[in-house]
């Protein structure tokens, strides 16, 4: 296994600038895939044919890799993917609350790490509260985690302002709390997994398929009863009586996502889907801050959120398409941050491995333009 | 892909939007939001007779959303209640006269759901 690297990927024709929402794909994921779908495709944890036996097998062993590559000892399981798998659990966490109790999540979080814990709070009458931030975009308990603190959800990496959130700090004040922490941002970025119940992210934002998440679980977690229910889950019914199945299999039931776990098992065999990504954000820092109000620290991974003075953020991210550079415009499913901010909408420029310099620049130069062109002195 | 939408009677829109303000004691209004990016719009229609007398639109947002503000207020001033409630998405988008893709289309079209909203709930 060896690092990715901008070679892995075929030439692109855009300056791709939006890695946070998804990442492009390294040439071998297209090919296992392809290979899955055109040899190797069968039904898993079902059949007892050849290739029905391969298929469950190579699920399997895709597990090992994760647990390998991320130098993991917790439950690897499969689920459709972060949004899902923090949604489920609200609901599998759902009779461990009362109206006493309280949520905790930070601000920055992303609506798929918000907006469950906010429909879970309204069901139970347990309290969501929100974390602010300090000046250098870092959560801080205010107070407000105590002792009925019985959820504390956090992101890893925010994915607009590139903080790379002290989780452990936080989730270390509400020991009698069930921890997850939203890996989605941080999976790429070479990060030490935080301790935690739920570690969640997805496969296609480091450089794997779309339509798988991952979800590292604690025992804690897998004590839990699940929420989701259906074949491949349940071993047995004895007179209604749902009897579950062992390990990861328990939270996964149905069809697993097939092609996709086995294509990143076989992009695992081969790449390290993880990279250092400080350094281009840094360079992307000090050449953005000169002409642009950048939202976010200046030690950060992943990606940097700005607003361009007299240009509107979708006009900024038009003005950028059209000359070719890929970034984001509006809030980013981040309705909360952006309100504390006072801002209505932020530009995002993100950063994979493949980003170059040259990239960075194409970014800037475009801005200006943008800029030119809304004061009424472009050429 | 050229700047062909940041045409400069667009921008000029943007800079100084046509009937920006409030109007004092209007008839009805509704403001739309554009869940993507945030920008939000509100219109004011004061209405006489079954015409729109006067018309004002405020809040913020792109230069396309802007600019197509301007112009769809424009066009309501002495149009019926009934004129204006025929008034189509595809006619505010092509009196931009600019080419408007997918994803843009939200912003040219929210002061056309803010109207639509505003005449619901006419008297």
């Amino acid at each position: 296994m060896r690092k990715i690297r901008s070679t892995d990927f075929a030439k692109s024709k855009e300056c791709y600038l939006d890695s946070s929402a998804t990442t492009r794909k390294p040439t071998i994921l297209g090919a296992s895939a392809k290979a899955v779908y055109t040899n190797d495709y069968a039904s898993a944890y079902r059949g007892l044919y050849e290739s029905s036996e391969q298929a469950t097998a190579e699920i399997e062993a895709t597990r090992g890799k994760i647990s390998r590559w991320l130098k993991t000892a917790r439950q690897v399981i499969f689920t459709p993917g972060v949004t899902q798998s923090i949604n489920t659990l609200a609901y599998m966490l759902e009779p461990t609350l009362t109206k006493a109790d309280n949520i905790i999540v930070s601000v920055l979080e992303h609506h798929a790490n918000y907006v469950p814990w906010l429909e879970l709070a309204k069901r139970t009458g347990a309290q969501l509260r929100t974390l602010p931030l300090d000046s250098s975009y870092q959560p801080i308990n205010n107070g407000q985690i105590d002792t009925n603190t019985k959820i504390i959800a956090l992101a890893h990496v925010s994915n607009v302002t590139g903080t790379i959130v002290d989780v452990q700090k936080l989730t270390a004040q509400a020991p009698n709390a069930f921890s997850i922490v939203d890996g989605s941002q941080a999976v790429a970025h070479e990060l030490a997994i935080p301790l935690c119940d739920a570690y969640v992210f997805s496969p296609h934002k480091c450089y794997g398929p779309d339509g798988l998440g991952i979800l590292l679980a604690s025992e804690m977690y897998m004590n839990l009863r699940p929420a989701v229910f259906g074949g491949h889950a349940t071993t047995g019914l004895n007179h209604n009586t749902i009897v579950f199945s062992e390990g990861a299999a328990k939270f996964e039931p149905g069809t697993p996502a097939i092609t996709a776990i086995r294509s990143f098992g076989r992009l695992l065999d081969v790449l390290d889907p993880r990279h250092e990504s400080e350094s281009i954000r840094t360079y992307a820092f000090t050449q953005l801050q000169k002409h642009v109000t950048i939202h976010g620290p200046k030690k950060g991974c992943a990606c940097i959120s700005f607003t361009v003075p007299g240009v509107p953020a979708h006009d900024v991210a038009q003005i950028l398409a059209n000359r070719g550079v890929a970034i984001r415009a509006g809030h980013h499913c981040t309705i909360p941050l952006h309100q504390s901010l006072g801002l209505q909408a932020t530009c995002r420029a993100s950063f994979g491995v493949y980003t170059t310099k040259a990239d960075i620049q194409k970014l800037v130069s475009g801005i200006l333009y943008a800029k030119a062109l809304f004061g009424g002195k472009a050429k | 892909m050229s700047d062909s939408m940041y045409k400069e009677y667009i921008l000029e829109l943007y800079r100084t939007p046509l009937n920006k303000g409030e109007l004092d004691k209007p008839t009805c209004q509704a403001t739309a939001t554009n869940q993507s990016c945030g920008d939000t719009i509100t219109l004011q229609l004061k209405i006489t007779n079954s015409i729109i007398t006067d018309v004002a639109f405020s809040g913020s947002g792109c230069a396309i959303s802007i600019a197509s503000a301007s112009l769809l207020t424009e066009l309501l001033k002495t149009k019926t209640i009934e004129q204006a409630k025929r008034i189509t998405q595809d006619q505010v988008v092509s009196q931009l006269q600019i080419p408007i893709t997918h994803t843009r289309r939200a912003c040219a079209t929210l002061i056309h759901q803010a109207l639509m909203s505003a005449l619901s709930h006419t008297p």
